[in-house]
């Protein structure tokens, strides 16, 4: 009955297609080129007060500048740290600790955040909630963005030390109305407002994320690897005047907020990464426009597919869809079978799959959230590997 | 470019230890497409591996180690609501109702070839595999299925798979039914697995401590009523603070005065009793089987001279199966000489030589 018969097993030469670009990038061979160059010459601490010490701080300090030119900022304003996780939890806890400090009750002490926030957000802000912090959360719309008449009421009952907020949201691309969102706080110049750009930098126009065109930004969040650069470094933007108790104690490095001995690899590779995403990013990438043009327009066609987040207000290189009554981990292993990387829910935790919070906030059923599937694109995709996509899922879904 | 693979995909269920990791392997060397799945039974998983119990994210962090190096996909699904309701639920009611729960059979009945089978097949396989020690055979004259004892016969697992049947026998493969723990291990040595070495997990998965803090833990200690000890004459002896503390057979722990060894006899959930007695007082010589499945149905073992196991340490023991009138899906079970510490809530398994005929629930005796 049962006869073991040769079978092929995975064709190697097959080249993957990586559709996961919000997960991680691709690093840019200008930045892995990097690390050859400066091996033998740069590996002195830049804190120490010798000549090879100083040659590495200089190093740094020009990277810094690179970096904050990302979003219109100026050097003495940016603190590198080990990746947007970090910076998200040095906004939080370092504004809500230092309020501490001042008020003695952490029960004094109220904070708004959005109903889609990516989970280093959600769970530091539960961890301070622990603590006793008042917690208001903004509800999403159907749309995937915040419920701004939401924000209103809040903010007309309380005044919050903080609103933080997602401004390209990872699951689903859809990008909140920052410049309505800035004006409604304008009439609040006391609550701080921090941004989590991570996935905005490079997708979207700087005009929406840049700090001298947005200076009602407090703190603002970014990450290296999102836009092809090493992992495990990030930034964090913070004006002057706002105060933040550090997270890490010790040698007093950046500004004295951040200790530890800098990511000098990290950093100058952020910075490289930096430069290119300045010179030639995504969102002016016609190459992108014309893959973003062909998938939308195959996606439609497909029966029963629906689309989370309003693809209007979207970032093109994030996509979220859900086909009727099909199950998105299905779709994720079949795809995989077929060498074609791509996501359901967010990267994080231990790879298991649970309806998504975004698409539950959304008003999306356990169902549809389960049915979820994110494909993400960047510099180094193709037409052709997006004709594959496309006729692969439609293999797919006849199976 | 045609990227879909062809040919016969198994899903294999891998816990991170040694056995199903070299089952893995081996299917990957017979030319299958394999796929590595492992499945959390709770919302939340333990992160360290512990002592007891398995599938903690170490463990799963072995199983994609493996899958690694075998160049074979891994995936973590989870099955936590459904294994809550029919293996973990299925447990603490047991005990409440005076029965020692067998929860690894559920398991494998409800969960790992029924509710993983069943995702396996829709997420693209063909079969599900195992590291059980244990084989399947067609046999071409009955056409059927049969379920075989595993070579090494300390280390054999069907007591835990007596409710398989022909459908879903179908749809396994148990790759490791001709080897010995020893012989395993060494291949997984050979093929460079890092988990050749690893201790296997003995005890029940979602167990961390202990079970009666376990049974504690899932309910409220004002649910559990304390009832009187009586001898088997009906003299009361004492007061026990919870049936579900005592198994049949137990010594240690029964807050009586005696002189002579005392054991755990029987437990009446309806009055809340527990019945104590000497050492011949456990040993009886039948026991009636209820919601009995048969690998086979077609065959008849009525009458005839069977292995039977009470309990999966113990040795197979010679009975004869009889029909009950009253109840087609119980039998009563006659063995030849008397057995020490029959326990109701235990599976009871029928063997005829190596070939598991069928299997039941211990009901009473």
């Amino acid at each position: 009955m049962r006869k073991s018969l040769p079978m092929d097993t995975h064709n190697k030469s097959i080249r993957p297609i990586f559709l996961d670009y919000a997960a991680s990038t691709p690093l840019a061979p200008e930045v892995a080129a990097l690390a050859m160059e400066y091996e033998n010459s740069l590996y002195a601490n830049p804190s120490s007060i010798h000549q090879e010490g100083s040659k590495v701080r200089v190093e740094i300090e020009t990277a810094r500048a690179s970096v904050a030119a990302l979003i219109g900022a100026t050097k003495d304003q940016i603190l590198f740290t080990s990746g947007a996780t970090e910076s998200i939890n040095f906004a939080l806890k370092g504004l809500i600790f230092s309020e501490y400090l001042k008020k003695k009750f952490f029960e004094e002490i109220s904070v708004i955040t959005t109903a889609g926030e990516h989970s280093a957000t959600r769970n530091t802000i539960e961890f301070l909630q622990n603590l006793g912090v008042r917690v208001n959360e903004v509800p999403l719309t159907s749309r995937g963005i915040m419920d701004l008449k939401e924000l209103e009421n809040l903010l007309r009952t309380e005044t919050p030390t903080l609103f933080s907020f997602i401004l390209v949201n990872n699951e689903t691309g859809v990008v909140n109305p920052i410049k309505e969102i800035l004006e409604l706080m304008s009439k609040y110049p006391e609550i701080k407002v921090h941004i989590d750009a991570t996935q905005a930098v490079g997708k979207i126009s700087p005009k929406f994320y840049s700090v001298t065109r947005n200076p009602r930004i407090d703190i603002l969040s970014i990450s290296s690897h999102k836009i092809y650069g090493p992992k495990g470094i990030g930034a964090l933007y913070k004006k002057p005047e706002v105060a933040l108790v550090p997270l890490l104690h010790g040698g007093l490095q950046e500004r004295r907020l951040r200790s530890g001995t800098e990511n000098f690899q990290g950093i100058l590779g952020f910075a490289k990464a930096a430069e290119l995403t300045l010179e030639n990013p995504d969102y002016k990438n016609e190459k992108l426009k014309e893959i973003s043009e062909y998938l939308l327009t195959e996606l439609r066609k497909i029966e029963g597919l629906k689309f989370y987040g309003d693809r209007e207000i979207a970032t093109s290189q994030i996509l979220n869809f859900g086909i009727h009554q099909k199950d998105g981990l299905e779709l994720l292993v079949k795809f995989d079978q077929n060498k074609i990387a791509v996501s359901i829910g967010s990267a994080c935790y231990s790879g298991t799959h649970k309806p998504s919070h975004v698409l539950k906030a959304m008003g999306e059923s356990d169902q549809n959230a389960q049915s979820a599937v994110r494909i993400s694109y960047g510099r180094y995709s193709t037409l052709e590997e997006a004709q594959t996509f496309i006729s692969t899922l439609k293999m797919i879904l006849i199976g | 470019m045609e990227h879909y693979p062809r040919g016969k995909t198994v899903v294999v269920a891998m816990s991170g230890g040694v056995d199903s990791s070299v089952a893995a392997a081996l299917l990957k060397e017979q030319g299958y497409n394999v796929i590595g799945i492992s499945y959390q039974v709770q919302e939340t998983v333990a992160p360290a591996a512990r002592a007891k119990g398995c599938c903690s994210l170490d463990d799963f962090l072995d199983a994609r180690v493996v899958a690694n190096k075998l160049d074979i996909p891994y995936y973590v699904i989870s099955v936590a609501p459904e294994f809550k309701k029919e293996v973990i639920d299925y447990f603490t009611e047991e005990y409440l109702a005076g029965n020692t729960p067998n929860p690894c059979v559920k398991c494998n009945e409800k969960i790992k070839f029924e509710l993983f089978l069943n995702k396996a097949m829709e997420l693209g396989g063909d079969y599900v595999a195992t590291g059980h020690y244990c084989s399947v055979n067609f046999n071409e004259e009955t056409q059927a299925y049969e379920l075989i004892k595993g070579l090494d016969e300390f280390k054999d697992q069907t007591y835990f798979l007596f409710t398989l049947n022909q459908d879903q026998l179908s749809k396994v493969l148990f790759p490791l039914g001709g080897l010995t723990k020893k012989e395993v291990r060494d291949l997984a040595f050979e093929r460079g697995l890092i988990n050749h070495n690893k201790r296997d997990s003995q005890e029940i998965c979602f167990i961390e401590n202990s079970y009666r803090e376990f049974i504690e833990g899932q309910i409220s200690f004002k649910d559990i009523p304390s009832g009187e000890i009586r001898d088997l004459q009906e003299n009361v002896l004492g007061k026990h603070k919870g049936l579900y503390q005592f198994t049949i057979g137990q010594r240690k722990g029964i807050p009586i005065e005696s002189l002579e060894p005392i054991y755990v006899v029987r437990k009446d959930s309806l009055k809340n009793v527990l019945y104590v007695g000497n050492n011949k007082d456990l040993m009886r010589d039948t026991l009636i089987a209820k919601e009995v499945h048969w690998i086979n149905p077609k065959e008849n073992y009525f009458g005839k001279n069977l292995m039977v196991k009470i309990r999966s340490r113990f040795q197979d023991k010679i009975a004869t199966l009889t029909e009950t009138p009253s109840d087609s899906n119980s039998v009563q079970i006659k063995f030849t000489e008397p057995l020490r510490a029959i326990t109701p809530g235990q599976a009871v398994v029928f063997y005829d030589g190596p070939k598991v005929v069928g299997g039941g629930w211990i009901k009473s005796c």
